[in-house]
């Protein structure tokens, strides 16, 4: 029974298949019913010729066409092959179809309804609606129908599968296939006319559907209403179209019938069943099909459909729903799109290199091989020993003495100790080093006075050294120079400061400074210093009192014992062990060679220095030297022998003399003097004047190393050398304890007394570093005594900080509220006075920029010019100030960041490429 | 012995840090990660653009996500700053000692030259000017051009690297200074009375009479501004774009002994007799900064290109080193003499000119040090050959300092003076005349008005912070009422289309009121304008021709 099948496969056994199309039929019928009941007193079949006689009436090829397919098998076979190569053809097209079948339902049929409106070319048209347009809108012919059906009849449960199912286009495809099987199927039973009239009811409702979707595709209900209004206007002439043509009667009828019977008459009643029409008869066998329905409501009869204007309600609103759902599902990617920075089209994302990675490459591994071919080669490379990965490499152990292997912990712990002893040793190392290098520079500095003694007396001997009346020559010279004419409270000087001359006379200036310098050089001749002692003295430790040679020694013995001592410290548990032990005696051994070879020295040193001074006995404390004219002040005091004190004055004494007379016999020192005494004058090096009190109170390291920044001044100073070298030290013993402001310390005030000054012999070592910082201060001081620049700077501070404070304003009229004139008692003037007072803020002196820099002024007014590019307030949508302000930061101009980020920051919102652009793909759920 | 490496390998702050932090390690980091926040950290440190603000807080969602996005793009364009680096191809190298013994200030000019490439050695020379007394020089902003002023009227520019002279002329009066304006094409001179510009053939194009007896001159290229100090201490601004006398402001502390300029942020530094140096501004008739920093008159100032530190020197032998931004002595040094002049360079050394020698210091001071250190010796030294240093200068983009002395010009090699890398945006050493132009228009598009001048040069755009009352009381109450067609006319300046737009968009409001009538009064007088000239074309074009007569 083919031809059963063919009809009672697409209803029953096979919904699936059959889907588009009979959904379509089903719909139609729904029409069918709905056109029914409103003309069904006159015209009971118009419903289902209608649509048909309207395409008919639009274009006659059409009709012609169909005529075609009603006579013709081979056209009607055309028909469905038509429709199969048709479906995967638009699912290429649009290529989101196959895909999204589901979700384009609402968006496609919009789509569709458009392109169809559009398209005017008949032909074309009524292609498109035979097939794929059919399927697409069926989603939206269904719920339409559905809504209805609902309501007539509830056990329409097949139909409603149907939908179901017809909404994948993935089974549609199938479906399509099934379709055109049954298709030939039925050719091949069916006469022709039977399958016309199903396509002619797809057609139909195609073109039903088509105007239905315009509407609501423009979201229109009123243009919907009226649409489906003046649907029956158009009925109507339509039939009255049909009326006139003849010879479609027939087709009319065959279409007509079927409802007609389902409704209330058999085909028996009417008298037909002897029709041998092939049409008739097919119809019939389906009428007999659905009355042999078993299913619960299929054979009901069907309830009376809703008013059109209710249907019409329904149908909007669930149109609404779902063309909201799928609107809404863009929502995101408009979101996307408005809040990304830069939109280029074509969009990145339908590119067809889309989400390929093109970072950087990763190195390839066994484990991270994407594909075959990598996991082979990486294996073949595995296995001729070229693996990229690396072996781990194997634990070290650790074993102690015994062979036993050591646990982590055990390891650490021996580390731990061994890190101990070492620090230990290294800190002994250090204290015999520094041990050292003191006796070390010692033994030099007795060398080198032993020289110069000697050169001094073969200087004496040759007669370079001064005279008495030389000497005095000298000093008449030096009082000359004093009542000479540039001096400071001469007229001339006094005559140039009023003036400020120093400003723009560079005579003058140089005038100054030239006074300055002698009335320096003067001081110091008379004052008798040497800076060479100086230097000398600089090694020295200043903590004791006493630094003697002997002192020293008989010091450096006690540590070394002390060094010694501490090797034959009981050791700690951990020391036992061998390998300590080992490690331990063989820097102690080093040490100890150290210390012997210390005591070596020592001893030889002491062996010289007793070989060179028989009468003097080599204890501590009782030696004394022959010549102490190199090291006046670093003598002990030793207070137990006085005796000692007063050889020591007579011979520091001496040694002065002496050392005046070499400085004077130095005649060539002149003229290096006059050129470059100042020039030392200047040149101290800064780090002792910034910090007097802090040199006298540092240890020796920070002052060696001062001495030393003052060699390198010296050497850069060579021709200064000589008249720097000679400087007598003594003066600024005293000018430094004194006081270390600048004016307070006049060096010149009492420096005839000068032992008084040098007994202070605890500052006797760093003092030889100080003095020419000192003098420098006093220097600069003297030079510019003329004017107090600091008092005068912070008196102007404190005005300005009065100006700007807050002030009290007394707003009080005489006279008003009171008694004004003769005769009012002082008492009562008071009274009224200071009555009305208002408080002007200002700026608070501690609240001042500057409150705590003493030399410096700031201006705290405001600047009014500067208001003009100051935002007046905080633009809108901005909370704070930090987060408007940080947002101007971002410089805009190519000069302030590379190229890159200038071109990203000018780049324009949206670029547009050259060329087709795709669309947006469709967004999914 | 051997503990003491490991104690010095102990701290791991790097040493560009300025303030030594040791942060405990992130365990979860990997290593990938703490490279990247390495990264960004020493990016942000060389290039960062101020601290981040915290958008976790904000509550608007639109303006957090901008905000965020802001933050993203600071970072990128930091991180993208310091990976451009890569494209700085040359580097800077100081001389170096190679032991303890040696000492760099010990390397005479002859053994420089002797050492390095011929080309390089070139620029070493000296220029013998011993007639016409002590030299000012000065070099132009991109460092080609070198300007030369004796005090006795001879003034002179050439390339110096090709030894060119552009013009030599004679004045016959004392100049004072000189200065290059914004590019080699003009220069101001100083001279015995007032101050004159002349183009760069020495034709006399300007006589700027409102300076009188000028003895310093400063120039902001950014602003266009030329400032002087006279005799008076009077401190004038002078645009030269548009010849206007900007400000003129009396310091009251008699005839300044130094002036400079902060690159930074444009504020003039003055030297004064009574040791203070002040801080000027062209919007304040009061000094913003005074300071004391020396007890006799400043004999010079100088400022480092990053507007951080001031270097100053005065008649009390003392060279002191400011931090500007906190107004803090840093350090103090002597010089030997009183020193002359003083200039830093582009990569902080600084060259102090004092009695017959120069002294070149480097590390006065480090911008990336928490603690200035103290030099103990100078890093180059040059001089005693009795040529009395009257002004020194460093050439732009060069390894050169220039000196000016009574003997002429002496212009030495100082190793790893000069920025390395150009910046080409900013100032070309090789420019054509038509790049050197088209730098001209943008410089002069892109002038910032004398009012954009404050100590923090970033101030423009930020919120005024002054109360309502405060507003209230400042308002200038006296203040002439807007004209309504001048504020108009202003407003469209230039414009044909923008008054057009404006009037029609005033006659659109429906609000009648006296600017309003205003307007169209305005809008008509512009019709019937338009109609007339539009009858005149059209009487023009005769009858035929008359319909295709532009409508306006």
């Amino acid at each position: 029974m083919p031809g059963r099948q063919a009809h009672g496969r697409p209803l029953l056994a096979q919904p699936k298949a059959k889907a588009g199309p009979k959904k379509s039929k089903s719909r139609a019928q729904a029409n069918a019913l709905n056109a029914f009941n409103i003309a069904q007193e006159r015209f009971p079949t118009k419903e289902k010729k209608t649509p048909r006689a309207r395409e008919l009436d639009a274009e006659i090829e059409k009709k012609h066409a169909r005529d075609d397919e009603d006579e013709d098998e081979e056209d009607e076979e055309e028909g469905p092959r038509r429709k199969k190569v048709k479906a995967p053809k638009r699912g290429a097209t649009m290529d989101g179809d196959v895909e999204f079948g589901s979700d384009s339902e609402g968006n496609e049929w919009q789509l569709g309804g458009l392109a169809d409106d559009d398209d005017d070319s008949e032909i074309e048209s009524e292609d498109a609606f035979g097939d794929s347009d059919n399927e697409m809108f069926q989603g939206y012919t269904f719920r339409g129908s559905k809504s209805s059906k609902s309501k007539d009849d509830d056990s329409d449960d097949s139909d409603d599968s149907n939908d179901d199912l017809g909404e994948t286009l993935g089974e549609e495809a199938i479906d399509l296939a099934t379709a055109l099987d049954q298709f030939e199927e039925e050719s091949e039973e069916e006469p022709e006319g039977e399958e016309g009239s199903e396509e002619e009811s797809e057609e139909e409702d195609d073109s039903d559907e088509s105007g239905g979707s315009d509407d609501d595709d423009d979201d229109d209900d009123v243009e919907d209403d009226s649409d489906e209004e003046a649907d029956p206007e158009k009925l109507k002439e339509l039939k009255g179209l049909i009326s006139g043509f003849g010879g479609e009667a027939n087709d009319d009828d065959e279409s007509s019938k079927p409802s007609s019977n389902q409704q209330k008459i058999d085909l028996g009643d009417l008298g037909l069943s002897g029709l041998n029409d092939p049409f008739m008869k097919q119809s019939v066998k389906l009428l007999k099909k659905e009355s042999k329905e078993t299913r619960p409501g299929a054979t009901k009869k069907l309830a009376v459909p809703l008013s059109r204007r209710e249907q019409g309600r329904l149908d909007r609103a669930v149109a609404y729903e779902k063309t909201n759902e799928t609107l809404d599902r863009w929502t995101e990617t408009v979101k996307q799109n408005r809040r990304a920075e830069h939109l280029i089209f074509p969009l990145p994302q339908e590119s067809d290199s889309y989400g390929l990675d093109r970072s950087e490459l990763q190195p390839l591994s066994l484990k991270s091989a994407a594909n075959e071919l990598e996991s082979t080669i990486m294996g073949i490379m595995e296995q001729s020993g070229l693996s990229l990965e690396k072996e781990k490499k194997p634990k070290k152990q650790e074993f102690d003495e015994e062979g036993n292997l050591l646990t982590r912990k055990q390891v650490l712990e021996r580390k731990r100790i061994e890190r101990e002893i070492n620090s230990r040793e290294a800190k002994r190392a250090k204290r015999i080093k520094k041990i050292k290098s003191k006796a070390y520079h010692r033994v030099h500095r007795k060398q080198r006075e032993r020289d110069e003694m000697a050169t001094k007396e073969a200087m004496a001997e040759a007669g370079e050294i001064d005279s008495e009346e030389e000497r005095e020559a000298q000093d008449r010279r030096r009082a000359l120079e004093r009542v000479g004419q540039r001096h400071k409270d001469s007229k001339w000087a006094k005559m140039g400061s009023k003036a400020k001359r120093a400003v723009w006379d560079d005579d003058f200036r140089s005038g100054l400074t030239e006074m300055a310098r002698k009335d320096e050089e003067l001081r110091r001749r008379k004052e008798g210093k040497s800076s060479r002692a100086a230097g000398d003295d600089s090694d020295e430790t200043s903590s004791s009192g006493s630094d003697s040679d002997d002192d020293d020694v008989a010091k450096i013995r006690r540590q070394l014992d002390e060094l010694e001592q501490d090797d034959d410290e009981p050791q700690s548990r951990l020391m036992k062990m061998k390998f300590m032990q080992k490690a331990e005696a063989a820097r102690k051994k080093a040490n100890d060679d150290l210390i012997q070879e210390i005591r070596r020295e020592l001893d030889g040193e002491e062996a010289q220095v007793s070989g060179d001074e028989e009468e003097k006995g080599g204890e501590i404390g009782r030696r004394q030297y022959g010549n102490g004219a190199a090291n006046p002040f670093s003598m002990p005091q030793d207070s137990s022998s006085s005796i000692a004190r007063e050889a020591k004055e007579k011979r520091s004494k001496e040694a002065r003399k002496e050392r005046e007379e070499v400085r004077f016999a130095n005649g060539d020192g002149a003229p290096h003097i006059a050129n470059g005494s100042v020039n030392q004058a200047w040149s101290t090096p800064a780090e002792t004047t910034s910090s007097i009190a802090g040199a006298w109170s540092q240890g020796d390291s920070r002052r060696k190393k001062s001495s030393s920044a003052r060699a390198d001044d010296l050497d850069l100073n060579a021709n200064i050398l000589t008249a720097s070298s000679s400087q007598p030290s003594k003066p600024k013993t005293k000018s430094s304890s004194s006081s270390s402001t600048p004016k307070t310390s006049r060096p010149q005030d009492d420096n005839d007394d000068d032992d008084t000054s040098s007994d202070d012999d605890s500052d006797a070592d760093s003092e030889n570093r100080l003095p020419l910082a000192i003098r420098d201060k006093a220097l600069v001081a003297r030079a510019f005594a003329g004017e107090d620049v600091v008092a005068e700077f912070q008196r102007e501070k404190d005005e300005i900080a009065e100006a700007d404070d807050d002030k009290i304003i007394d707003n009080t009229l005489p006279g008003w509220g009171s008694w004004v004139g003769e005769g009012i008692s002082a008492r009562e003037k008071k009274r009224h006075q200071g009555r009305f007072l208002t408080k002007v803020e200002g700026i608070k002196k501690k609240d001042r920029k500057d409150a705590k820099l003493d030399k410096v002024i700031i201006n705290e007014k405001r600047v009014k010019k500067n208001d003009r590019y100051l935002a007046s307030q905080l633009p809108f949508p901005f909370e704070s100030r930090q987060q408007y302000e940080r947002a101007l930061r971002l410089p805009v101009g190519p000069e302030w960041m590379t190229k890159e980020t200038f071109q990203e920051n000018t780049k324009p919102r949206v670029i547009i490429k050259q060329g087709i652009i795709k669309p947006m793909s469709k967004p999914t759920a | 012995m051997e503990g003491e490496p490991a104690v010095a390998r102990a701290p791991t702050a790097r040493k560009s840090d300025a303030i030594v932090t040791h942060k405990p390690r992130t365990d979860m980091a990997t290593r990938a990660e703490r490279e990247k926040a390495r990264r960004i950290r020493d990016a942000q440190q060389a290039y960062g653009r101020g601290k981040q603000i915290n958008t976790k807080q904000i509550k608007d969602k639109k303006l957090r996500r901008n905000l965020k996005q802001l933050e993203a793009k600071y970072q990128s364009a930091t991180l993208r700053a310091k990976d451009a680096e890569i494209l700085l191809e040359n580097t800077s190298g100081f001389l170096e000692a190679e032991g303890e013994l040696e000492r760099t200030y010990k390397v005479q000019q002859d053994e420089i030259v002797a050492n390095v490439a011929v080309e390089t050695a070139k620029k070493r020379f000296e220029l013998k000017l011993d007639q016409l007394g002590p030299y000012l020089c000065d070099y132009s902003r991109n460092g080609r051009e070198l300007l030369l002023g004796g005090r006795k009227g001879h003034v002179a520019t050439m390339d110096w690297r090709e030894g060119k002279l552009g013009c030599e002329i004679q004045l016959g009066e004392t100049v004072r200074d000189v200065k290059w304006l914004h590019n080699n094409q003009f220069f101001a001179v100083a001279q015995k009375k007032y101050v004159y510009i002349y183009d760069r053939n020495g034709v006399e194009i300007h006589c700027l009479r409102k300076h009188s007896e000028v003895t310093h001159m400063e120039f902001l290229p950014y602003h266009f501004l030329l400032a002087t100090m006279n005799t008076g201490g009077v401190l004038k601004y002078q645009d030269t774009s548009t010849g206007q006398i900007v400000a003129e402001l009396p310091s009251r502390l008699g005839p300044p002994t130094s002036l400079t300029h902060n690159p930074y942020n444009a504020i003039i530094h003055a030297g004064h007799q009574n040791g203070t140096v002040t801080l000027w501004s062209p919007n304040s008739a009061e000094p913003l900064v005074k300071l004391l920093a020396h007890r006799g008159p400043v004999r010079g100032v100088a400022v480092d290109r990053e507007g951080r530190y001031m270097v100053s020197a005065g008649q009390d032998a003392r060279m002191a080193v400011w931090d500007i931004r906190m107004f803090k002595e840093v350090n103090t040094y002597s010089t030997y003499t009183p020193a002359s002049s003083l200039a830093i360079s582009d990569t902080g050394l600084t060259a102090v000119g004092w009695g017959t020698s120069t002294t070149i210091w480097k590390g006065l001071f480090d911008k990336n040090l928490a603690e200035q250190q103290r030099q103990s010796h100078p890093y180059m030294k040059w001089g005693r050959e009795g040529k009395t240093v009257e002004r020194v200068r460093w050439c732009p983009f060069e390894d050169v300092l220039g000196i000016g002395h009574d003997k002429g010009f002496s212009s030495i090699i100082v190793p790893g003076a000069g920025e390395a890398n150009f910046d080409a945006f900013e100032a070309n050493p090789f420019e054509t005349a038509k790049q050197r132009q088209e730098t001209e228009v943008k410089g002069l598009l892109n002038k910032l008005a004398p009012e954009m001048i404050a100590l923090d040069p970033n101030f423009v755009g930020n919120v005024d912070l002054r109360s309502d009352a405060q507003r209230r009381a400042e308002r200038d109450l006296d203040a002439k009422p807007v004209d309504v067609a001048e504020e108009i006319r202003n407003r469209a300046r230039g414009k044909n289309g923008a008054l057009k737009k404006y009037l029609r968009k005033q006659r659109k409001r429906n609000i009648i009121d006296e600017k309003r009538l205003r307007v169209d009064e305005l809008w008509k007088e512009q019709q019937k304008k338009n109609d007339k000239k539009r009858k005149e074309v059209e009487e023009d074009l005769g009858p035929a021709l008359s319909r295709f007569a532009k409508k306006e």
